[in-house]
Formats: C-alpha cells, sequence, structure tokens
C-alpha cells in the first residue's frame, strides 16, 4: 500500500468510526493552495477514547507508536501512526484547551467529493495557525493561501483579531506586501 | 545556465495557481501524499544506486532515516 491509499485508509476510518475529527497540517493547507508533497497526514481529533479501535482498524497497514507523543506549541497529547509500506506518518492529535484550537475545530467544515468525506479547517484558520508556527514552508503556505482564495474569499476581519492574539499581525502584513512571497 | 526571468517566475506561478483551482477538494487534499510518493519513488531508485544490493526494506530505512532527520531541522526553524 503506498502513501496515498494509506491516507484514504485513515480518513474512511475516521469516518466509519464515527470520530469528530478535523484534518489539520500540510494536507489541510493543500485544499486552499497551491498542492505540494507532504510526508504526513495531521488529524485532530475531539477525545480519544476509540483510538484503540482506530489502531485496530489500520492494522497491518499501520502501526502506533507505543510511545505516545506531547506536542509542546498546544500542549497536547499525539499518537503517532507509522506506515509498514511506506515512509508515510499520521499524527492523531487530541483537541487542546488552546483558544484558536477550540475555535477552529467548532468551524471546521465539511469537504466531498466523488463519494469521500473529509473535515476540513476554514481557510482563514489555516492561515492562522500557519502563522502560529511560521516556519519557511508554513509562511510560503500563507503566500500561497492568499494567492489562490483571492482577497474576496477570506475574511480578513476573523484572521486579524486572532493575529493580534498571537502577536503575529506584523507577519501577516508582510507576506501579504511581500514581492518575495507572492 | 541563465536565471529565470521575474516574468517567467510569475507565470510559472500563475499556472499552478490555476491548476490548483481547477481540481476538486478531495484531490487537492490527496495531492499531497500522491506527490509523496512519486517523491519517495524517485528517492528510493537513487538509494538503491548508491546501495547496490540491499533489500527494499532497506532502502525504507535509509529513506526514514533522511525524513527524521529533515523534520528534526524543520522543527529546529520554529520560532519561539
Amino acid at each position: 500500500m503506498n502513501s496515498l491509499e494509506g491516507a484514504k485508509l485513515v480518513i474512511d476510518a475516521l469516518n466509519k468510526l464515527g470520530i469528530s475529527y478535523m484534518l489539520v497540517g500540510s494536507m489541510s493547507s493543500n485544499l486552499y493552495a497551491v498542492p505540494r508533497s507532504t510526508k504526513d497526514a495531521d488529524f485532530l481529533i475531539e477525545t480519544d477514547d476509540r483510538i484503540d479501535d482506530l489502531q485496530d482498524k489500520l492494522k497491518p497497514q499501520f502501526r502506533m507508536d507505543p510511545q505516545i507523543g506531547f506536542e509542546t506549541k498546544l500542549m497536547t497529547t499525539k499518537y503517532v501512526f507509522l506506515m509498514t509500506d511506506s515512509a508515510f506518518k499520521v499524527e492523531v492529535f487530541l483537541l487542546s484547551q488552546d483558544d484558536h484550537d477550540q475555535q477552529r475545530f467548532a468551524r471546521r467544515m465539511k469537504q466531498s467529493q466523488d463519494g469521500r468525506t473529509i473535515f476540513v479547517p476554514t481557510a482563514e484558520d489555516v492561515i492562522i495557525q500557519k502563522l502560529r508556527w511560521a516556519r519557511q514552508k508554513d509562511l510560503a503556505d500563507v503566500a500561497d493561501i492568499l494567492d489562490v482564495q483571492g482577497d474576496d474569499a477570506l475574511n480578513f476581519d476573523y484572521i486579524y483579531t486572532w493575529c493580534d492574539k498571537h502577536q503575529t499581525r506584523e507577519l501577516f502584513d508582510k507576506i501579504r506586501t511581500s514581492d518575495e512571497l507572492r | 545556465m541563465s536565471k529565470p526571468s521575474r516574468e517567467l517566475i510569475d507565470e510559472l506561478r500563475r499556472e499552478k495557481i490555476e491548476r490548483a483551482k481547477q481540481m476538486g477538494p478531495i484531490d487537492r487534499i490527496l495531492a499531497g501524499p500522491d506527490l509523496f510518493d512519486y517523491a519517495c519513488w524517485t528517492t528510493m531508485l537513487g538509494i538503491h544506486s548508491q546501495n547496490p544490493g540491499i533489500t527494499d526494506a532497506q532502502a525504507l530505512n535509509i529513506l526514514r532515516e533522511r525524513l527524521a532527520k529533515r523534520e528534526k531541522r524543520e522543527q529546529m526553524e520554529i520560532t519561539p
């Protein structure tokens, strides 16, 4: 099984188990930007009550790392599933108490195509989160989202409200006006 | 080889953006692992070429080690 099939397997398993989830990370920004290669799929789940069921459903194509991780930026638990036939990885984060984490999960949307459904964050919430991480690739993703979505499709008031809370307004304005990035 | 002009870079970017806009939502999402599969396939060819006689499983381990190193470098780039 390759990474593409592995990603589909995880999405379908989350839906079948009825787990409240949302796709986050680079795969979610691909929805709003210019798609790029992603070596992992990141998901946010509301509770980890059914993590063992998910583990069973993904066997034998995935094995769960027995060591439960911790995500230090949002201070939350992280479960890592490694694909056996590929270098692809799935990271499942437990919804944290962080205000924006709670809000982006509450605002998540359903996307469907060809009989498959995925719950995703809004474009604005992807931008807000990418600005918090602020790695080179995150900033490039923000510029791509702005270009692909266009100014009319985005709620800038909402983005700036969170930027002010996260002190990322200056960074966001820099990307919006940058000739290098856009 | 001469450096590509700003106009050429902008034109290529516009093309990429137009292609992205024409894709379905799930196709855009799943393009990530699909492109990763292609990247891994070419890297695995390189690993096999550098290490003649190794098995696919050994090559996959080398690929995983390289990706882990890259991830570590990306993590170190995080601004506080």
